[in-house]
């Protein structure tokens, strides 16, 4: 028997059935016009894995670096391992970019995009290479990068000029950019600090106190991440690898084609259209490190970027003027995001949580972490969705703890989270609060229970330290090279990405739960 | 067989099911508008729909976005529900006077425990034809419908009180 509530349903359903006209094939050529007739031919594609669903998360994964000592010039030979020439200064015009010959050994069978990249043919044809090969080739090169300095070069569109950076994989960041600017992140103080001249040519000050990485400077002054795998974060649907040689230098060319449909119009566009937006990353082989980023697209909306990274030096510490300082008497803009995060140490975050939390505490070896307090809505679950912006008077509180484990440039990030209830607040629909925090309850029996395992996604069992026995959620990208992994433990969700599988496990299997001093 | 006859196989095989569920989820207007965007977009990346393995799903994650885009565009004219999100639901069904009663109860729901209730207590369902369309697991369909029938019962009774 239908209770009353399902009666209504009934209706509702029936009502939304009878005011909706059936959509048939005629109305869907209609809506994509003449010039789209026939379905253009392209290659086929692999259907959108369930890892893309995580790769939002996947893609917020840093993996930072700093300045100092040996390495790679573009005019040594290839694989010569120089000690420092102490250059700090912006070197003359990128040698990178000198005119090539693309080479016509393309190895991955998907759309070749019209290459870009300037570069000469290989001399001796390397076996064929995956993008898969690349990521692991890469994780190994960068693992012994203790950092760079770097001069990042970007294309005319961006209308600025050479930046000369040193950056380290403990996150450090520095650039002189002369004429007293400059940028910097310091990972102890969790701060970046600015330093530039505005419209009327006077000089500037920032400081932004309270963030997990160095993003911020690193992609306004360096304009691309170099340490991040090549092609990460995509669906892998129409990727291209090919060898080359860079000024003398064995290197790889990833080309990925990303097509997507248009769902705004414009004057000279049809909702349906597609989009393409091609990157196409050089990595040198030798360090790992992305030495020319592209990215273009055939929407007249978005103008081409590119970034080359030229004379390159292994560094193992930063420059002596680091971090710089801002004059006492200056200025300074300090805004920022009011819901940034603050150092923080182990032994703060019971307090930090008002209860034990779980770390993986062997591994922190005194670092300094980040940890973040701020209102969330209910968008924020949906990865799918819009991310709102924090709503003041929110009920909901996510109070986060973050860290990375590094080895090298490689870099596995941990997250510890939990969503506190406000004092007289709601949890949000579908979950219970359960000691102050939310959690899902599907059972009703003041219990956090696991999440729902995404489709596709594989599981295993912790084995050892406080989350044993918990199972974990986890995925990973196309090439194997990142695995992402989810857990919940009572009201906490312990994320870890970036790392790969074995790794991923090793640090679920070293937690410990934090009780306090 | 020609390529426009399978589509349209495709499409007299899929549409019910991915109108319903969008429509279900973001109104009659909306929800419409948002199947035939997906539509569109399968007969655009065909060579992609083919290879998939659970194209209805699939295209209500297109659909959905699709919606989402639409919204945005629309949030101004949309009076806000209680979480101070565009309402879902299209203003143009309120003259039938059930949509009146079951629509702002439904507003409370997550989008997703709205679509699961929606297809499962209301179209009439299953769990496992559901969990295809929304692209999830059948454990999760029931757990977002009983939690969805649950919140509903007590927002519409709240409701009739008013």
């Amino acid at each position: 028997m239908l209770s009353d509530t399902e009666r209504s349903l009934r209706d509702y359903a029936e009502h939304l059935r009878t005011s909706t006209r059936p959509i048939d094939a005629a109305e869907v050529y209609t809506r994509l016009g003449a010039g789209h007739a026939e379905p253009t031919s392209r290659a086929r594609r692999r259907p959108v894995p369930p890892w893309v669903r995580w790769s939002a998360v996947a893609a917020t994964v840093t993996v930072i670096a700093g300045a100092g000592a040996v390495l790679i010039r573009g005019d040594e030979s290839p694989g010569s391992i120089t000690t420092p020439t102490g250059s700090s200064g912006v070197e003359s015009s990128p040698t990178m970019a000198a005119s090539t010959t693309p080479d016509p050994s393309v190895v991955a069978s998907a759309p070749t995009p019209a290459p870009t990249t300037a570069a000469t043919p290989a001399v001796d044809p390397e076996p064929p290479v995956s993008i898969a090969d690349v990521h692991e080739a890469q994780r190994t090169a960068l693992r012994r990068l203790p950092g760079f300095s770097a001069t990042a070069t970007p294309g005319n569109d961006r209308g600025r000029g050479p930046v000369r950076y040193t950056l380290l994989a403990d996150g450090s960041f520095y650039a002189d950019t002369g004429g007293g600017t400059f940028g910097s992140y310091d990972p102890s103080t969790k701060s970046s600090l600015g330093a530039y001249r505005d419209a009327d040519g006077e000089l500037s000050y920032q400081e932004i106190v309270g963030q997990s990485d160095n993003s911020l400077p690193l992609s306004i002054l360096g304009g691309f991440d170099p340490t991040r795998l090549a092609g990460d974060g995509t669906t892998m649907q129409d990727v291209a690898v090919r060898e080359l040689d860079v000024e003398g230098r064995p290197s790889w060319e990833i080309t990925v084609a990303d097509t997507y449909p248009r769902f705004s119009r414009t004057p000279d566009t049809v909702v349906g259209d597609d989009i393409t937006q091609t990157t196409v990353q050089v990595v040198d082989q030798e360090t790992g490190l992305i030495v020319r980023s592209e990215i273009s697209s055939t929407d007249p909306a978005q103008p081409p970027q590119s970034t080359t990274l030229t004379d390159i030096e292994i560094a193992d510490e930063m420059p002596p003027g680091f971090p710089d300082v801002i004059p006492a008497d200056a200025v300074v803009d300090r805004s920022g995001d009011p819901a940034a995060a603050r150092a923080s140490t182990l032994e703060d975050l019971p307090s930090f949580f008002a209860r034990p939390v779980p770390a993986p505490v062997g591994l922190l070896n005194g670092q300094v972490m980040a940890v973040t307090s701020s209102s969330i809505s209910i968008g924020q679950m949906d990865m799918f969705g819009e991310h709102e912006r924090p709503e003041d008077g929110a009920a909901v509180v996510e109070r986060r703890a973050e860290f990375v484990v590094r080895e090298g440039f490689v870099a596995t990030t941990v997250s510890v989270s939990a969503q506190a209830v406000r004092a007289g607040g709601e949890p949000w629909p579908g979950m219970a609060t359960i000691d102050g925090y939310q959690c899902p309850d599907l059972d009703l029996d003041g219990v956090c229970d696991p999440p729902d395992t995404q489709p596709g996604a594989d599981s295993f069992a912790v084995t050892d330290g406080a989350l044993a026995g918990v199972e974990a959620i986890i995925s990973a990208s196309p090439t194997g090279a990142m695995a992402y992994a989810g857990v919940q433990l009572g009201p906490f969700q312990i994320f870890v990405m970036g790392g790969d599988l074995a790794a991923t496990q090793e640090i679920l299997n070293t937690f410990e739960s934090i009780t306090g001093p | 067989m020609a390529l426009r006859e399978t589509f349209e196989l495709f499409v007299a095989d899929v549409e019910p099911r991915l109108r319903t569920a969008l429509v279900s989820t973001y109104g009659v207007s909306v929800g419409r508008e948002a199947a035939l965007d997906a539509l569109a977009w399968a007969w655009s990346h065909w060579d992609r729909v083919v290879t998939l393995d659970n194209p209805v799903g699939y295209l209500y994650r297109v659909g959905q976005t699709a919606a989402r885009h639409q919204l945005r565009q629309t949030a101004r004219t949309l009076s806000p529900s209680p979480d101070g999100h565009a309402s879902a639901v299209d203003s143009a069904q309120h003259d039938a006077e059930v949509a009146h009663i079951v629509e702002p109860a439904l507003e409370v729901l997550s989008e997703q425990q709205r679509v699961a209730v929606v297809l499962v207590h209301g179209h009439g369902m299953t769990l496992r034809e559901t969990a295809e369309v929304m692209d999830v697991s059948v454990a999760t369909v029931r757990e977002h419908t009983k939690r969805a029938l649950a919140r509903l019962r007590t927002a519409m009774e709240v409701t009739d009180a008013v």
